[in-house]
């Protein structure tokens, strides 16, 4: 970096910066703050002692426990609503996945502004429990609501028999995705897919259908934002999914979920089941139309369902559907060619026909292609957009 | 500012009011020039403050509330930015500044111009980097910090963000015609 430079740009930015607050602004905060309520510093999350036990052993485990989970939040969500239409936003059953071991968590709201609430982790990997054979983590309490917040005090605390500790819990509502947000940004799902416009309540569905195998019927795609320090592009992804950094650019060769090259989304309840793959790299002297052919050769290296001219963030694209579980898109930047491609089951029905190309457009429509902040294997300075 | 910080993570709002009434000014500034969009930047400076305010009892060390609401800051100023992309990008082509330099001024006048329509072309995670390394003089780990990303990447990206500043104020002073009919086209 030039000195001189630096220093000019550090007067300049000195000599016009404006740090006077507008007029009003510092009242309108102390206003805010005035109607607003902090969060409570103990969390209903119970991953005290996160990775002490690691990922569930298996795909088939984890299916029966989200299937548990969502049968558990059915019949308690009809126990506590007692089929009454919903008086609240929050009533109703939700779950998540605990993102420090991956196993299911519900939560049941009931009816009123104080509503009885119900809380459980599956598998608890936290200290409360450590010396139960039983690892399902129970609270009950009562919650209090304000506006689109919910808090939520368990008196009794919580734990998986043998120990009780102490936890309370803070959820925002939000109305686009019809999710809850906690203390700790974790994403709640609602447990039973329904219509918020027709107000319907989640208990008046029972009796219940079977618990599906996806983890969430809903998938709400505004649930939070990953951005790519490798790759250079952001994309939005579902609740209660999870999100691998690429740690290395992306110099060749296939893209797969253990790729470090790769940024990898995946829903953690499914893993190699289900996930997403983002990676770009520079076209290295290929016109972009060689560097699809390159790529389509290991993406899609049999006969294909389908493939057809696309726009991702106003950039040309290329979809490809090679079968029913594997879709992908190449985007063509300027300075860099960008692949994204769902893996979804082929053993899964469900999954294939709910992560559909239909799902993929939605998703395909929060890319936002950032080349210039994208890192290469050569020369960092290569990816410098020269416009 | 440690005894403010502990009073207001037990809940005490004047004690809040008044740590926000002592950081609100750098705040907006830095919200300034990251967004270069004045209502933008108070809606961001305002949303820091509400989450900040929420979250506190969640903060451990009173001593970081600096760098942590440094960091609410940047992430919501990043949030406001994906909002508003397309609008600024629409104010960039109508950017007055971008008309050729006027022959005769003087040349640290030239150069803040330059400077600013290059700050104004970068993306606002370049804009970023620079507000929190030149203007904050925070150390590159601090800034890394603020943003959420690792060393590694804040240096990487704070060369880039350097580099294109360069390129732009050099193509500025090549072909000034070229250039503004490069961003009206």
């Amino acid at each position: 970096m030039n000195d001189r430079f630096s220093s000019q740009l550090r007067q300049h930015l000195v000599e016009t910066a404006n740090e006077r607050p507008a007029e009003g602004q510092l009242a309108a905060v102390v206003d805010a703050v005035a109607t607003t309520r902090q969060r409570l510093p103990l969390v209903a999350r119970l991953t005290w002692n996160p990775g002490r036990i690691g990922l569930l052993p298996s795909a088939a485990v984890r299916f029966g426990l989200v299937a548990a989970a969502l049968a558990i939040a059915m019949a308690a969500g009809a126990s506590l609503a007692g089929g009454a239409k919903p008086t609240t936003v929050f009533e109703g059953a939700w779950t998540s996945t605990d993102p420090g071991d991956t196993s299911a968590q519900i939560l049941v709201v009931g009816p009123g502004n104080t509503p009885a609430v119900y809380f459980e982790d599956g598998y608890a990997t936290g200290a409360a429990c450590v010396n139960d054979p039983v690892k399902r983590f129970v609270a009950r309490g009562l919650g209090e609501i304000s506006g689109s917040h919910l808090d939520v005090a368990f008196p009794d605390g919580g734990g998986c028999g043998l120990v009780t500790v102490e936890v309370a819990g803070s959820y925002a509502y939000i109305e686009a995705s019809d999710t809850l947000i906690d203390q700790d940004q974790l994403v709640w799902a609602r447990a039973i897919s329904d219509d918020r416009s027709t107000t319907k309540s989640p208990a008046s569905q029972a009796p219940a259908p079977p618990a599906p195998s996806t983890p969430a019927p809903s998938i709400p795609m505004d649930a939070a934002t990953f951005t790519s320090t490798v790759h250079g592009v952001s994309i939005d992804y579902p609740a209660g999914w999870q999100v691998r950094p690429a740690t290395e650019p992306w110099t060749g060769g296939e893209l797969s979920f253990d790729s470090p090259a790769a940024d990898v989304l995946f829903d953690p309840a499914l893993g190699v089941e289900l996930y997403l793959v983002v990676a770009s790299q520079p076209y290295n002297g290929l016109h972009p139309q060689q560097w699809l052919r390159k790529q389509s050769e290991w993406l899609c290296p049999g006969e294909r369902l389908g493939a057809g001219t696309a726009e991702v963030d106003g950039t040309n694209a290329y979809a490809l559907r090679c079968s029913t579980s594997q879709s992908a898109v190449l985007v063509f930047a300027e300075t860099r060619g960008y692949v994204i491609r769902l893996i979804a089951s082929a053993a899964e029905p469900e999954l294939t026909e709910t992560y559909s190309s239909s799902w993929l457009r939605e998703l395909l429509e929060t890319v936002d292609l950032r080349p210039e902040d994208a890192i290469d294997a050569v020369s960092e300075s290569a990816s410098v957009s020269p416009s | 500012m440690h005894e403010l910080v502990v009073r207001a993570r037990g809940g005490d709002r004047d004690a809040f009011s008044e740590l926000v009434a002592r950081s609100i000014g750098r705040l907006t500034a830095v919200a300034r020039m990251i967004l270069r969009d004045e209502y933008a930047a108070q809606d961001a400076v305002q949303d820091t403050c509400i989450e900040a305010w929420r979250s506190l009892p969640g903060l451990r060390d009173p001593d970081k509330f600096d760098a942590w609401a440094r960091r609410l800051l940047v992430r919501s100023c990043f949030k406001s930015m994906r909002r508003i992309k397309q609008v600024s990008a629409t104010e960039i082509r109508m950017t007055p500044g971008d008309e050729p330099a006027i022959a005769g001024v003087e040349r640290n006048v030239a150069l803040h111009d330059q400077l600013e329509r290059g700050l104004a072309r970068i993306s606002a995670e370049q804009r970023a980097v620079i507000v929190l390394v030149h203007y904050l003089d925070l150390p590159l780990a601090d800034a890394a910090a603020a943003m959420g990303i690792p060393l590694g990447t804040t240096k990487s990206r704070l060369n880039r963000a350097t580099s294109a500043l360069r390129a732009v104020i050099e193509a500025d002073n090549r072909e000034p015609s070229r250039l503004a009919e490069r961003i009206a086209s």
